[in-house]
């Protein structure tokens, strides 16, 4: 159990999470988290149901809808992620709270919006198009794989020149 | 209640993956900026072996028929084609795309990462599932109001199972060769970051 629990190597996680992806896709569909953070706009409207009537008309068609279903699928996928890495955190002393300061917060938001941007425009995450679209050859993730690459090669190449330019 | 084995299934293959995730640290930004600033290339030579694996075990599931024969998905009056089968919009998927890059860049986490982050107690991923949501909604209430960008809810342009267009129908060749050519350059390419270390 011990040996199972230690898969820090990459290599061997990289085998891992082929592994569990290969039976998601088998009984499910290839593993597809970012759902989440689209599902959960559904909560606002869930509460904003019971106050207004009308809201129920509308929650009723889209609860219907199969883009509901897909959202919902992959906001449980996402909800399963975040248990089970709470889980590992707190069984190898990782798990504590952590505060950010303005900067980082001001990043951590800014990187979010331009990825539910990117998501929105690509139909999907990198989770999604690198460990499922790609290696079932859909034209869309090898396109998103491509970019997504440039994108964060181009992002990490300006935050290294704007470093160099402090440390000059 | 009849939706139960599917939200079984997505809920423990969840769990399962948040914890390799967690205790691997399996995320784009950190190996993307491991390789590329640090010259430390084993969490790049995961992510392509991931790739490589998938790829087979992918195909090899498919096209032998278990998905077909064992996928659940039925249940909730869906395929799997419905997950995995986006619309192609070339120009407007390499867009996003690039943004998702840069975005993941600032964020210092992608989707992964932001998801075990979470589960480890760094308030920072919060933040970022925010912006996440914001984004996501501010598209959709754009495409909802027709400013010109094509909508990606309606209708699937390309089926995946049974297969639609997929990238070996575009260049009209075998889907065998389009697989061995793939897994052969993904193997060319961890010998190359091999002899580079």
């Amino acid at each position: 159990m011990g040996s199972i629990l230690r898969i820090s190597n990459p290599i061997l996680a990289g085998v891992s999470i082929a592994i569990i992806n290969t039976l998601c896709l088998i009984f499910i569909a290839p593993y597809a988290p970012s759902g989440i953070a689209i599902g959960s706009l559904f909560v606002p409207l869930l509460f904003l149901s019971f106050f207004i009537q009308s809201m129920n008309i509308i929650l009723q068609s889209l609860v219907q809808s199969d883009a509901f279903k897909i959202f919902l699928i992959s906001s449980v996928w996402g909800i399963g992620t975040i248990i089970g890495s709470y889980m590992s955190a707190v069984t190898n002393g990782r798990f504590k709270f952590r505060r950010f300061n303005k900067l980082s917060g001001i990043r951590s938001l800014s990187g979010g919006l331009l990825m539910g941007i990117g998501i929105a425009l690509m139909s999907g995450c990198n989770v999604f198009h690198v460990f499922g679209g790609l290696p079932l050859f859909v034209p869309t993730s090898i396109l998103a794989t491509f970019g997504i690459v440039i994108g964060a090669l181009f992002a990490l190449r300006l935050y290294q020149m704007i470093l160099k330019s402090y440390e000059i | 209640m009849i939706f139960l084995p599917i939200f079984f299934v997505v809920l423990i293959t969840g769990i399962i993956l948040g914890f390799i995730f967690e205790r691997s640290q399996f995320c784009t930004v950190r190996i993307l900026n491991n390789a590329f600033s640090m010259k430390a290339y084993e969490g790049l030579i995961g992510l392509i072996v991931l790739i490589l694996l998938s790829t087979i075990l992918f195909n090899l599931a498919l096209f032998s028929g278990i998905v077909a024969r064992f996928n659940i998905l039925h249940i909730m009056d869906l395929t799997p084609a419905a997950i995995c089968a986006p619309t192609f919009i070339p120009w407007m998927n390499f867009v996003g795309a690039f943004l998702f890059g840069v975005g993941m860049v600032f964020a210092g986490m992608c989707v992964a990462g932001m998801l075990f982050r979470m589960g480890e107690g760094y308030l920072s991923s919060f933040l970022t599932f925010l912006g996440i949501a914001l984004g996501f909604t501010m598209i959709s209430f754009l495409n909802e109001i027709r400013i010109g960008l094509p909508s990606f809810f309606a209708g699937i342009t390309h089926e995946l199972c049974p297969p639609g267009v997929m990238f070996y129908d575009i260049l009209g060749l075998d889907p065998i060769s389009i697989i061995i050519t793939f897994s052969a350059f993904y193997i060319a390419l961890i010998i190359v970051i091999k002899k580079m270390r």
